[in-house]
């Protein structure tokens, strides 16, 4: 299932990264945006870990698609 | 007939049944638009329009098919696949539900969370459409804004980003493997004659992370000779 999921979802995000070697650095928005949204969910992690927050883990995938989502902002408009 | 088997066979019989059902309400509706308004299609604009593209769709539909049943059940796949947003929606929610549950989805326990989480994600994807269908028109502008246009295109990136930590953590010593063989083999590849074939990945044998053997191509006999 693991490899199953990453074949499914990385296929879609590194889609366009070879653009960067054409010097149009837009195929790198959707990886930097997934490293985003993966430091929000590390960051949760540490909470839950840290001050036991375990209520954070129910909300924990929610907000990392936000933050993830609303950082693709700034990203697109610094990349494109 | 066990309960187990008894449960498995409704699934079957009712979701064939209302997939069935599904497709020919699909269609229904181009019908319909025909009928009503006396549209009849250009047959053979269709015809040519369907050759051009179909194809690509029957091999979509293979590769999902094989690809999503096995992380979703068999009760959450008839569900996902009448419903759609299967990678956006369906997909995460199944497996974020198998998460919290503990339980793997080839479990009769995995099969019923499976198929509760996207039946319930189905429903409040529905309730959210109808107040989205109420709302349009107040809600068009904010949702057009060019603004948030990169936000909304950049929805399964930033999914990704949030599932991948969780599962790569979980199991990082399969991630690291096959990283590890990849390498090993870009390391061949790449035309370097040294006996270990770069990482520990190309030589043949089986590596073991952990209680999950990763086994690794063989090197053809020719290449094997180049090397030496």
């Amino acid at each position: 299932m693991f490899i199953g999921m990453i074949s499914a979802f990385l296929g879609y995000v590194f889609a366009d990264f070879s653009t960067i070697f054409h010097g149009d650095p837009s195929g790198l928005i959707p990886v930097c945006v997934m490293a985003v949204s993966a430091l929000v969910m590390c960051f949760a992690g540490l909470m839950v870990k840290k001050f036991k927050w375990h209520w954070i883990g129910d909300y924990a995938l929610p907000i990392s698609l936000i933050a993830g989502m609303a950082s693709a902002i700034p990203i697109t408009a610094w990349l494109s | 007939m066990n309960d187990k088997n008894a449960y498995m066979e409704s699934v079957y019989k009712y979701g064939r049944i209302w997939n069935l059902s599904v497709m020919v309400l699909l269609f229904l509706f181009p019908v319909s638009v025909w009928l009503i308004f006396d549209a009849a299609p250009d047959w053979h604009g269709l015809l040519l329009g369907l050759l051009a593209t179909a194809p690509m769709y029957w091999a979509v539909a293979v590769v999902e098919t094989f690809t999503y049943i096995p992380m979703l059940g068999a009760g959450g796949s008839y569900l996902s696949f009448v419903t759609g947003n299967i990678s956006n929606l369906k997909l995460p929610v199944a497996l974020n539900a198998l998460e919290q549950a503990g339980v793997k989805v080839n479990s009769e326990e995995g099969e019923v969370v499976s198929t509760i989480a996207i039946a319930v994600s189905s429903i409040v994807t529905t309730v959210i459409i109808i107040i989205g269908v109420v709302l349009i028109t107040p809600l068009t502008p904010v949702l057009n804004a060019p603004v948030l246009a990169p936000a909304f295109a950049q929805i399964i990136p930033a999914l990704f980003g949030g599932l991948g930590v969780v599962f790569i953590s979980k199991n990082w010593k399969i991630a690291d493997s096959a990283h590890r063989a990849d390498a090993g083999a870009v390391h061949l590849r790449a035309g370097h004659k040294r006996g270990h074939g770069g990482h520990h990945g190309a030589g043949g044998r089986g590596v073991h992370a952990g209680r999950v053997p990763v086994h690794v191509q063989k090197r053809p006999a020719g290449l094997r000779e180049e090397l030496k």
